[in-house]
């Protein structure tokens, strides 16, 4: 039962300031993870991470994740999701769903048999989305952001 | 054909966008200071609750533990109304913005077939981009598709709130059963004048002499009266002229007899109204100040006052108005009282091009112009209230207080470690 923190119903969203723009410096071709090259100090081009992580300002939320169920496909606890009400879902998109008072992240999955939300992690269960479930996709995640240790 | 776009119960549904769990419940939004009732869900409306009723009041209407009863976050409700405001204008070619929930825009077809398929996809796609329910009403003039929006809502088939008002033959059974008090613009007084004069529905108001109504009233409800017969009386191109005068003002939290906070709050209310002055490229002439006690506290002595202050030069410049704002409030403070309100407003504009300097005036406009830039900037990047003006102090001692306001935190968050199996068994 210890897994199923209270669910923090009350929520703010964060204001996605779409307007001004910030280029960074951009670096065109992958970055090696191995020993980096020399030639590669001149930067090509610059990068507005606003217009790279964000489509459609008006219908663009974000959210940070609690929880582990999606470690698999790594969500991890305390990243920050772009989400996109915009978007329709499909078989397999990344949903913030609201199902019977609680918001969640899980996989969409259309199966014969119905509707799922897969979580990403083998110690849960997949949630069969029921008639009676009070159940609503709030919108699809686009991007995850992720702060490393440094 | 003119549409009007009006979002439902819209403080109570962007609540609900952030809490689903709300929906389906009587819920009200109260104003700063959790004063009054300031939006309500329909379930709310259905139990009796009436519109700008006192928060402690409810209870005479029914039992309060059948009401959500939820603080104010005006800050959430202007990100969303912008939201909806850009998704619109994305949509169609012009559009005024009338109010935080509200906004006017021009259709883009002749024929109502297209018109009416445009408008219920706009109101289906704002629903699902944004989350927010809207209704639509369709017209040829502002006074008509104010009140086709008004049909919209109550006649709620399904999703589409949309209502067509566009054929004469329509006019005169949907005006009859409008109480002419319910057309836009008529107010309190008006109505009354009205109803003396048997003039009862929006129908008897349309179809009044216009010989009469010039004597009897304004160019205004001369105005309106023409609008009601279809004529669209506010070309929706002078629509997008900038505001004509810019205010910001609030009800303290407490009754506040101290003249430094008071000094503080002035010049916050001085630097956000310059801010917006400079946004819409305007510069004000007169800067006005107002307090204000609490009339409704019976033992105290109650004082209010206004003081004007016509500017040398034009200006949007937030150091030069905060300056002359002060000026005004030192005018009317008077010690011993208790105050309640306090605002700022600016007005009597120029767009910023056409200011003429004053002859013996010795401000470095140009000076002005980079700093307030870099303000701007600043503000912009690092967020509003970055860089302050030392007079607005820091600590904000006048602000509204918030109670029904759950934890604030600054993102959604979504608990992903979830399984249902034992929700399963919960039931």
């Amino acid at each position: 039962m210890s897994k199923f923190a209270v669910m923090e119903d009350k929520i703010e969203i964060m204001e996605l300031n779409g307007g001004e723009t910030m280029n960074i410096s951009f670096i065109e071709n992958n970055v090696p993870a191995g020993f980096p090259s020399p030639a590669q100090d001149q930067n090509s081009d610059s990068l507005d991470l606003n217009r790279e992580l964000i489509n459609s300002p008006s219908s663009t939320f974000c959210a940070r994740v609690s929880g582990d169920s999606m470690i698999d496909c790594g969500i991890n606890d305390g990243d920050l999701l772009i989400i996109d009400k915009a978007l329709v879902p499909h078989d397999g998109s990344i949903a913030v769903c609201f199902i019977d008072g609680d918001f969640t992240v899980k996989r969409i999955s259309i199966k014969e048999d119905g509707l799922y939300l897969m979580p990403e992690n083998r110690s849960y269960k997949p949630i069969k989305v029921s008639e009676e479930s009070n159940f609503q996709v709030w919108g699809i995640v686009t991007h995850i952001i992720k702060s490393v240790k440094c | 054909m003119i549409g009007l776009v009006d979002c439902n119960n819209f403080f109570v549904s962007c609540e609900r966008l952030f809490s689903p769990s709300l929906e389906g419940k009587a819920v009200v939004v109260l104003s700063n200071n959790d004063g009054c009732v300031i939006s309500r869900s329909n379930e709310a409306k259905a139990l009796g609750i009436p519109m700008g009723v006192p928060a402690f009041k409810i209870k005479e209407y029914t039992n309060p533990l059948n009401v959500v009863t939820l603080s104010c976050r005006h800050v959430i409700y202007r990100d969303i109304s912008d939201r909806v405001m850009a998704l619109i204008g994305n949509y169609v070619e012009s559009i005024q913005i009338y109010s935080v929930d509200e906004c006017f825009f021009k259709l883009p077809y002749e024929d109502d077939e297209r018109n009416y398929k445009f408008v219920r996809e706009l109101a289906s796609t704002i629903k699902q981009y944004i989350g927010i329910p809207v209704s639509i009403g369709v017209a040829p003039s502002r006074t008509l598709a104010k009140i086709a929006s008004h049909i919209a809502k109550k006649t709620r088939n399904g999703i589409d709130n949309v209502y067509l008002l566009t054929r004469e033959e329509q006019f005169e059974p949907v005006l009859k059963t409008i109480p002419v008090g319910d057309v836009w613009g008529i107010g309190r007084r008006l109505n009354e004048k009205l109803l003396r004069n048997r003039v009862l529905t929006a129908y008897d108001l349309s179809i009044s002499p216009m010989s009469w109504i010039k004597c009897m009233f304004t160019i205004n409800e001369e105005r309106i009266v023409r609008e009601l017969k279809g004529e669209d009386c506010a070309k929706i191109n002078a629509i997008d002229e900038p505001n004509k005068s810019i205010m910001a003002s609030r009800s303290f939290g407490t009754l506040i007899e101290d003249k430094k906070t008071l000094w503080e709050a002035v010049a916050y209310f001085a630097s956000c109204c310059a801010e917006r002055l400079r946004a819409q490229n305007s510069a004000a002439m007169v800067v006005s100040v107002y307090v204000r006690g609490d009339e409704h506290k019976e033992r105290e002595p109650f004082y209010s006052n206004t003081c004007d202050i016509r500017l040398e030069t034009p200006s949007c410049d937030t150091a030069y108005i905060t300056q002359h704002a002060l000026r005004a409030f030192n005018n009317i403070y008077r010690k011993g009282y208790k105050y309640k309100k306090a605002g700022v407003q600016l007005s009597h504009f120029v767009q910023n091009g056409e200011i003429q300097l004053n002859v013996f005036d010795n401000v470095d406009v140009d000076k002005q112009k980079r700093l307030m830039s870099a303000l701007d900037k600043i503000n912009g990047v690092c967020g509003k209230g970055t860089l302050i003006l030392g007079a607005q102090g820091v600590d904000k001692k006048w602000s509204p207080r918030k109670d029904h306001t759950a934890k604030q935190s600054s993102v959604l968050r979504i608990y992903s470690g979830m399984s249902f199996l034992d929700l399963g068994n919960k039931k």
